[in-house]
């Protein structure tokens, strides 16, 4: 039994830790726009053509 | 840069691999493939286009914070991720710019700018870039607003969530059976849990029931918070007695559920006032003043001042015309599609349309003394009147809050006196507990949220949800004629001799080359298969009567046919001669939209009473009439804007129909307003409704959506005036616990979740 007085503080803390987490998150911004930054990251500033990435395109054939 | 290939079978973009059926899916593919030597060239270059963007008067207008040079713009024609790449590219290319931002979902651009920055360089650099943009003005910016105020309901919504589901796991031991110290423990965690609830989580609550307490108005938070505070006080009590009434458990979790369901509401909401909704279908409109080469927006014009009208242009602002002549549509204020001719001297009004090339005019009012503005201003106030509506739920909570009180004292003086009154009070405390309309605070913004969506699915964008709450008494419909009923441009309906031969097709479409009269427009749609350019010389408009040209020898011209030489269906007609001798006659009308009888005949089998009401001639107006099914008692013509709205306001329960700037009075006077898709500005920022798809289908997919929403309402209420009742009376019967509140809250909830879902599952 005892055992749940060091459980029951730890599992809130974790709790704590994750709102925390999430509020964070929220006020920093980063739920305001769910679509942008998955288009942004493929960006990497390089040029491509097509025989660069024969797995695009087979996918596409296909 | 060389264009782009055109092929039918469709090719992965040579960029990114999207498919579409160029080589390049969008533009910013091409110039990203191309590398940014031309962009720089063209960073450097001004546009006198945009140069009204640089005007001081403008700044304040346009900036979106006091601290940091921030604007926004809406972008159209974004495609893929080569448009984010390329748009921020923007803080690189341009060196005053410190910072670009692009929301792919909103098509909105955030630019930071230096002391030095120019706001029209940034323009030009995104129209080199091949797209279309417009400022959104610092007032016209709710997103900003909205982004904040979502993040603060995420916070609280998360903080419900993981409080209700610890309170949950703690009362689960409780339930079963928890004993000791271990009892005490959990009941104080419980408590401290429930703490952030009561003072951070419930706040907006609060303040919706204390602005209904100061407005004397009932709102739904009324109840919610009276249960909220009976509850949390009742379980308080009973911690500090020691006996077991707590509700901690349900609270959260209702509260939890409620802030869930506002949420989306919210979020269906504010998809209405998308810059993706509303820019898409406003632009801004510049003139260059004469005399210089800066270019002004509408609101810069000053009395006195004199500017240039382009072809294709509105009208900006009452004033005088200096051009000679001018070829002017005034169907937005008059609802007449055929085209007039003014002369020098003449008074022009904000809302006309230019169709002859560019003409001079001098600003006799500015934009807020016109009397667009003041229609404008008129049906602004009457759209803070409708906003007072009380919605359903706010009715229904104000007679439940009453009943539930009456009876909770007459049950506390019964069984106070029958039994004794501490039992009486946790009685009726627990009475008051259950009885929390749970199914109207969270049932009600469901169905909303998913008729909105419906609604949106089905090509309509509504406004707010009262919208849905009045459809249903919606006794009188009143179509607009012009744009609405027809489909408010002219086609050729008949011609002479009947069959025209290919040579005459390629005249009539030379002849009309360069004319943004109606009937240029209805003949280039006609005659789709002409072939040859014929370039004729010496062309000329003959202002109110047709075109004259030469070709070779020859004269040709087309003459616009005098009104009285063809009946009434008929708008106008033209004939074309060569060296005086008639070629040939077409007749033009404005078509009625093929679905418009059909849907007249479905709104009058369901009882509803349709009216025809418009500026134009009672002739032509009975003509329409006629052919949509209509009565002719029901048919009012040649009406002023406030004419119309006199006798909208004489039919209680109306809808206003309509597309024009005419229509705008009438429409806000109407208890809920229409525009369709194609409407001026000004209908568009009044009306209650507007449809994203053309024609008047949406209609009747809006009064089926609104079927849906009023039986599942009706089947929530009755499910949860069920549970109430029998919560109710085993409350007073004393045989309600927190166990029983545990269990019967959440299985309410459920029921009312899954008859919403039901309600909308086609």
């Amino acid at each position: 039994m005892n055992i749940l007085f060091l459980m029951i503080p730890m599992a809130l803390a974790l709790g704590i830790v994750f709102v925390g987490i999430f509020f964070w998150a929220a006020g920093n911004g980063q739920l305001d726009d769910l679509d942008t930054p998955a288009h942004r990251i493929l960006n990497d500033n390089e040029r491509h053509t097509n025989h660069e990435r024969p797995s695009h395109e087979s996918k596409h054939r296909s | 840069m060389s264009p782009a290939l055109v092929n039918n079978e469709k090719q992965p973009c040579k960029y990114c691999g999207t498919w579409s059926q160029q080589s390049y899916c969008c533009h910013a593919c091409e110039v990203l493939d191309a590398g940014f030597s031309e962009l720089t060239k063209a960073a450097r270059l001004t546009d006198t286009q945009f140069s009204y963007l640089d005007l001081p008067e403008n700044q304040n207008l346009y900036q979106l914070d006091a601290k940091e040079r921030r604007f926004k713009f809406y972008i159209s024609g974004i495609q893929c991720s080569s448009c984010v790449h390329l748009l921020e590219q923007i803080s690189e290319l341009n060196s005053h710019c410190k910072m670009a931002r692009l929301n792919i979902a909103n098509s909105e651009l955030v630019i930071e700018l230096d002391a030095d920055g120019k706001l029209s360089e940034i323009a030009a650099l995104i129209k080199a870039m091949g797209y279309d943009s417009s400022i959104i003005k610092a007032n016209e910016d709710s997103y900003e607003k909205i982004r904040l105020e979502s993040r603060q309901d995420l916070k609280r919504i998360a903080t419900a969530g993981a409080l209700a589901g610890n309170i949950m796991l703690f009362s689960i031991a409780i339930y079963t059976g928890a004993s000791g110290s271990l009892l005490t423990i959990f009941k104080w965690l419980n408590f401290l849990l429930f703490l952030p609830i009561l003072f951070y989580v419930a706040v907006p609550f609060y303040r919706g029931a204390w602005a209904s307490l100061k407005l004397q108005k009932i709102h739904i938070d009324l109840p919610i918070v009276i249960a909220l505070l009976t509850s949390s006080g009742l379980s308080f009590y009973s911690l500090i007695t020691g006996s077991d009434q707590f509700y901690f458990d349900s609270t959260a979790s209702f509260i939890f559920l409620i802030l869930v369901a506002r949420f989306f509401v919210k979020k269906a909401q504010q998809k209405f006032l998308s810059p993706k909704n509303v820019h898409s279908q406003l632009r801004t409109e510049t003139y260059v003043v004469v005399g210089s080469s800066t270019s002004i927006i509408t609101e810069n014009i000053k009395q006195g001042q004199n500017f240039i009208v382009s072809q294709d242009q509105a009208i900006p602002v009452d004033g005088v015309l200096l051009s000679e002549n001018a070829l002017i549509d005034t169907s937005f204020m008059s609802g007449e599609n055929v085209p007039y001719t003014f002369t020098k001297g003449m008074r022009l009004f904000a809302g006309y349309k230019l169709l002859s090339s560019s003409i001079t005019m001098c600003c006799e009012l500015p934009l807020e003394k016109t009397r667009i503005a003041n229609l404008l201003g008129t049906s602004q106030e009457n759209l803070l009147a409708k906003n007072s509506y009380l919605t359903l739920a706010d009715k229904l909570s104000e007679k439940l809050i009453l009943y539930v009180f009456i009876l909770a004292a007459i049950s506390f003086i019964v069984i106070g006196f029958a039994l004794d009154f501490t039992e009486a009070f946790h009685r009726t405390l627990a009475l008051i507990v259950v009885a929390c309309p749970c199914a109207l605070a969270f049932g009600s913004p469901l169905t909303m949220a998913m008729a909105f969506r419906k609604s949106q699915k089905k090509g309509t964008a509504v406004r707010n949800a009262n919208v849905f709450e009045k459809m249903n008494q919606i006794q009188n419909i009143f179509f607009d004629k012009t744009g609405t009923l027809t489909y408010g441009q002219l086609q050729v309906c008949e011609t002479w001799p009947e069959k025209l031969d290919l040579n005459t097709a390629n005249l009539l479409i030379g002849l009309e080359k360069i004319s943004y009269h109606p009937v240029a427009f209805a003949l280039r749609s006609y005659f789709k298969n002409w072939n040859t350019e014929i370039s004729f010389t010496n062309h000329q408009e003959i202002f109110g009567s047709g075109i004259k040209a030469q070709l070779g020898a020859d004269i040709y011209e087309l003459k616009t046919l005098s009104a009285n030489l063809f009946d009434e269906s008929i708008d106008i007609a033209v004939a074309l001669y060569k060296n005086k001798e008639l070629i040939c006659r077409i007749y033009l009308q404005d078509k009625i939209r093929e679905e418009a009888a059909v849907i007249i005949a479905q709104l009058r089998a369901q009882g509803k009473n349709c009216y025809l009401i418009t500026g134009d001639k009672k002739r032509k107006a009975l003509a329409i009439a006629e052919q949509c099914g209509l009565q002719r008692e029901h048919v009012f013509a040649e009406l002023y804007p406030e004419d119309k709205k006199d006798i909208i306001a004489k039919y209680p329960h109306s809808l206003m129909i309509g597309d024009g700037v005419n229509d705008t009075l009438a429409m806000s006077s109407s208890e809920i307003s229409v525009a369709i898709k194609g409407s001026a500005e000004i209908a568009l920022a009044s009306a209650d409704i507007f449809f994203l798809r053309s024609g008047l289908n949406p209609l009747v997919e809006l009064f089926s959506v609104n079927e849906a929403i009023h039986q599942t309402l009706k089947r929530n209420l009755a499910l949860s005036l069920a549970y109430n009742t029998l919560a109710g009376i085993l409350a007073l019967c004393g045989f309600i616990n927190p166990l029983w509140a545990a269990v019967l809250m959440p299985i309410s909830s459920l029921v009312i979740l899954f008859s919403t879902l039901w309600g909308f599952r086609k």
